[in-house]
């Protein structure tokens, strides 16, 4: 199992100690931490690691601020509430790649697009929105997709609210805002946590939306996109390994933090069972 | 007032609900449009509906399918083998001339 798990890993990390260039097998030599260097001091390279960072925050704090709106909305009785969190579920189900293909060409696009088309009836300008705002519109994109899921886990962390805590604080004349501020936000704060690390564990490494929507045009590359243009495109083997290494790096380093709240969420469990 | 705070609310929750699933609708309302229906601006919202996209995935309007081989694979005749039919009575027509 480690064996066929970890040796490509391995394999990576060893080739990301070679200047090895697919075209030149020839010149293929050990060069230690040059790639890692090459990547942390290239200014294109080091641009890509910044827009990582940048799509990742955004989205995350975006879809966890619109999941956390919505699972207080959800949270309430009203009619149809069934309905409605099926319609909001619904975008976290589509396939990553026919998502992106979707914004790009049904809503995006500056001809046909859907929304040009109803701008035209209430005869708003007509932007083009992939070149006019290129990051933006891949973080749209993405935050459409993962509110749903921040929403769901906000949701089960409000509907393991203690109620006679809450019944508790009303009767003691606590308005809405204090009973969210002192006892729903702290009970939350574990779930926050969560739905931000899993969050940006998958957003550090998405690479569906950048590819489709702006083909890392316009200062939308990011790590993975960077990772997959210079071992398609370059052929540069090291540096593509030394840029996935601190990938996985990133990841491992976001999903250690995610293990631990995890695991802080049971024991908080099992202590009130 | 509460009674009119939470009717709000409901319908607040109501239109976020159906903004987040409108790109889905709209996808899945396109998909029975044709390509010209499809692309038009202002949106042709009540164009003729065709199922042309459709067969076109199945490969029933001619040429080849990008779909999967056993999406296009003809369901009229019976691929087994006939000594698996259980009851002669049930067995498919090609079955049933003595083999």
């Amino acid at each position: 199992m480690i064996v066929v798990t970890q040796l490509p890993f391995v394999a990576t990390v060893v080739i990301s100690f070679f200047d090895w260039n697919a075209l030149y097998p020839d010149a293929r030599k050990f060069t230690g931490f040059d790639n890692y260097h090459q990547v942390l001091t290239d200014a294109d390279l080091r641009h890509s690691v910044w827009t990582t960072v940048l799509l990742t925050a955004t989205v995350v704090l975006v879809s966890l601020l619109l999941g956390l709106a919505l699972a207080l909305l959800l949270d309430r009785r009203f009619r149809g509430r069934g309905v409605v969190r099926t319609l909001l579920i619904a975008p976290f189900l589509v396939v990553p790649v026919a998502s992106a293909l979707l914004w790009k060409h049904v809503l995006y696009n500056p001809e046909y697009g859907l929304f040009n088309g109803l701008l035209h009836y209430v005869g708003g300008p007509q932007p083009d929105w992939i070149s006019g705002t290129p990051l933006l519109a891949v973080e749209a994109s993405l935050v459409w997709q993962w509110t749903p899921f921040m929403m769901l886990i906000l949701l089960a962390g409000l509907q393991s609210r203690d109620q006679q805590q809450i019944e508790a604080a009303r009767v003691d004349g606590a308005s809405d805002w204090q009973i969210f501020r002192h006892l729903t936000l702290p009970h939350l704060r574990r779930y926050l946590e969560l739905g931000a690390l899993l969050g940006s564990i998958y957003i550090v490494q998405n690479f569906d939306a950048v590819f489709t929507i702006t083909s890392g045009g316009l200062g939308t590359a990011n790590l993975p996109y960077t990772v997959y243009q210079s071992f398609y495109q370059a052929h540069e083997n090291g540096l593509a390994s030394a840029a996935g290494v601190l990938v996985v790096i990133g990841s491992i380093v976001i999903a250690t933090f995610a293990l631990r709240v995890v695991s802080s969420l049971f024991r908080e469990e099992v202590s009130r069972a | 007032m509460n009674v009119v705070r939470r009717g709000g609310l409901g319908l607040l929750a109501w239109v976020t609900g159906i903004v987040f699933f409108l790109p889905v609708a709209w996808m899945a309302l396109t998909s029975f449009h044709s390509e010209q229906d499809a692309a038009t601006n202002p949106p042709s919202f009540t164009a003729a509906l065709t199922l042309d996209g459709y067969r076109e995935f199945f490969g029933t309007g001619g040429g080849a399918s990008p779909g999967p081989r056993w999406s296009t694979r003809s369901w009229r005749r019976s691929r087994r083998p006939c000594s698996s039919c259980s009851s002669p009575s049930r067995r498919p027509t090609h079955c049933r001339s003595g083999r």
